[in-house]
């Protein structure tokens, strides 16, 4: 299966690679002619209707792979419609990739992409450190989001996961390799502590099995 | 490490101050000081380089009573807070002035430590065409403020250095994945000049040949791998020619250079100020408000705030980039219009 992805960092496709292949229980072939880069969320949302039809037309991916981290937007709510809420980053892909995928011409001797969206809350660290700390989770954040006291920030995410907030690039990458290659081996717990960001997105892969 | 400089009657800045981090980002419109402000610690490293006629305010120069004025706030290893002030006036420099917070002069060892710091700041505005040339090894070699001499500072590390040569060469590999390796030629005695090492057929391009942005980056690169870089370092446009998907490298080359530790070098950490007028730079700072400083042009003077003290920092920046927010004018820092 060849699969693109569309992420915010170099360490995060790297990640997303390892968690996606874990979850469809296969390698897969990375698409490389097109090398996409987000510059951060603004360019996610605004690059995905043409980054979904260049793939389309101009290529012959299976599937696109999209995580975005929330930081600091709301937790996506499952049982309300789609718009769940303005805020919701969440909402705002599936929007967006649905309006897309409804407007593609069929492609000759191939089926139409498939486009996969995650989200971390409130950033893919949190991910990385799930099962190592309590106050890691989706449900919590939502909680302390809504009281207005969200202390796994973004920043302190990456403290803890790293050792510092600046680390470049080669070593974030690595980082993330390290982290994702533990998790690929305990999948159910990332499901569960991140059940609607990740339990989501591997809903969507194990259906293009 | 340098908290803030003040500057009163000092070329376009009247009456302000420059909040500083480890790492500082300074944007705003062409005119507003930014440069200035490098120059301004440049002056005090050596100020009897400066004349009062080039540093006076303009609006001053015909009173010979006017002084231009800079005061640095630095704190030790302690947090201690420290002042040093020079002063130019018509007759010229005063000697740096230093005080503690009671207006008593510090410890000499201490300000032996800081001048000696202060001495060895270093300005750079790269330049392609400096930074490809051959240089005379010299074993006193330093990379001047447009890049040249970086074939003497590539082979000293080479020899002095070769484990973390070897790091530079991996990382290369990195930032441009069409080359392999910094190799070395002889153009004449006594000479070096540098070379690349293509990956794919292992072709050796010479400097001339290389491009301007590869050039560029390859001497910030070799900064951020010194073993023992200036203590303050100042880079004009870092991002100037170089790939927009190149700029991470650059500012984790600036991040290595003021955080040794976050990569586990041992050396002392540098203190460094960049300025940019690059969105796709100013993005990559999005999450650290705290090290970036809009310079803002308010009718005769100029004022420096940290981005972190916009409250709705968070609110602007939902929906957009940074650097999309800055170039819109809400954040200030951009250039007046008719």
């Amino acid at each position: 299966m060849k699969i693109a992805f569309l992420s915010e960092s170099p360490a995060d496709e790297a990640a997303i690679r390892v968690l996606t292949e874990a979850v469809l229980g296969q390698s897969i072939e990375v698409h490389a002619p097109l090398k996409l880069r987000a510059r951060g969320w603004p360019s996610v949302l605004n690059l995905l209707h043409a980054v979904i039809s260049s793939l389309q037309y101009e290529t012959d991916v299976d599937g696109l792979v999209v995580i975005v981290d929330s930081n600091g937007t709301p937790l996506h709510k499952q049982e309300k419609p789609i718009p769940c809420d303005p805020h919701c980053r969440l909402c705002q892909l599936l929007v967006r990739r649905d309006c897309t995928l409804s407007q593609l011409r069929p492609r000759a001797g191939q089926a139409s992409i498939r486009v996969a969206i995650g989200l971390a809350m409130p950033a893919i660290e949190a991910w990385y450190l799930c099962g190592k700390y309590q106050d890691v989770g989706e449900c919590l954040s939502a909680e302390q989001m809504a009281e207005n006291r969200l202390r796994t920030t973004r920043k302190r995410l990456k403290v803890r996961a790293y050792g510092t907030d600046v680390l470049p690039m080669q070593l974030l990458t690595q980082k993330a390799v390290e982290y994702s290659n533990g998790l690929a081996a305990s999948l159910a717990m990332l499901e569960a502590r991140f059940p609607i960001g990740f339990g989501g997105f591997a809903a969507q892969i194990k259906s293009w099995r | 490490m340098i908290e803030r400089i003040h500057f009163e009657n000092f070329k376009v800045l009247r009456d302000s101050t420059l909040p500083l981090s480890r790492v500082t980002l300074i944007v705003g419109p062409n005119g507003s000081g930014k440069s200035t402000c490098l120059q301004a610690l440049e002056s005090i490293s050596s100020p009897g380089k400066f004349h009062w006629g080039r540093l006076v305010w303009a609006g001053a120069r015909g009173d010979r009573e006017a002084t231009a004025r800079v005061t640095v706030h630095w704190t030790d290893h302690a947090d201690q807070r420290y002042t040093t002030t020079v002063v130019w006036t018509w007759d010229g420099p005063t000697a740096l002035q230093d005080a503690n917070f009671r207006g008593e002069r510090p410890p000499e060892e201490l300000l032996s430590v800081f001048h000696q710091r202060i001495t060895r700041f270093r300005l750079f505005t790269l330049n392609a065409s400096s930074i490809l040339k051959p240089v005379t090894l010299s074993p006193y070699l330093l990379l001047s403020e447009t890049g040249e001499g970086l074939a003497g500072i590539l082979d000293k590390l080479r020899d002095q250095d070769p484990e973390r040569f070897e790091l530079l060469n991996r990382e290369l590999q990195i930032w441009m994945p069409e080359f392999d390796r910094i190799l070395f030629e002889t153009p004449q005695e006594s000479m070096r000049s540098f070379l690349l090492r293509s990956r794919e057929g292992q072709f050796k391009i010479g400097a001339h040949d290389l491009s301007q942005g590869t050039l560029l980056a390859l001497a910030i690169l070799t900064m951020a791998y010194l073993p023992d870089p200036p203590p303050i370092v100042a880079m004009e446009e870092p991002d100037r020619g170089i790939h927009p998907r190149l700029l991470r490298h650059v500012k984790d080359a600036i991040y290595r250079l003021a955080y040794p530790e976050s990569v586990g070098e041992k050396r002392d950490p540098a203190q460094v100020i960049v300025t940019t007028h690059s969105p796709y730079m100013l993005d990559l700072f999005r999450d650290r408000p705290e090290d970036i400083v809009i310079a803002e042009k308010v009718e005769d003077n100029v004022q420096f705030h940290r981005l972190s003290e916009r409250k709705d920092l968070d609110e602007i920046l939902e929906n957009i980039h940074l650097g999309d927010a800055w170039y819109s004018g809400i954040l200030g820092g951009v250039p007046a219009e008719k």
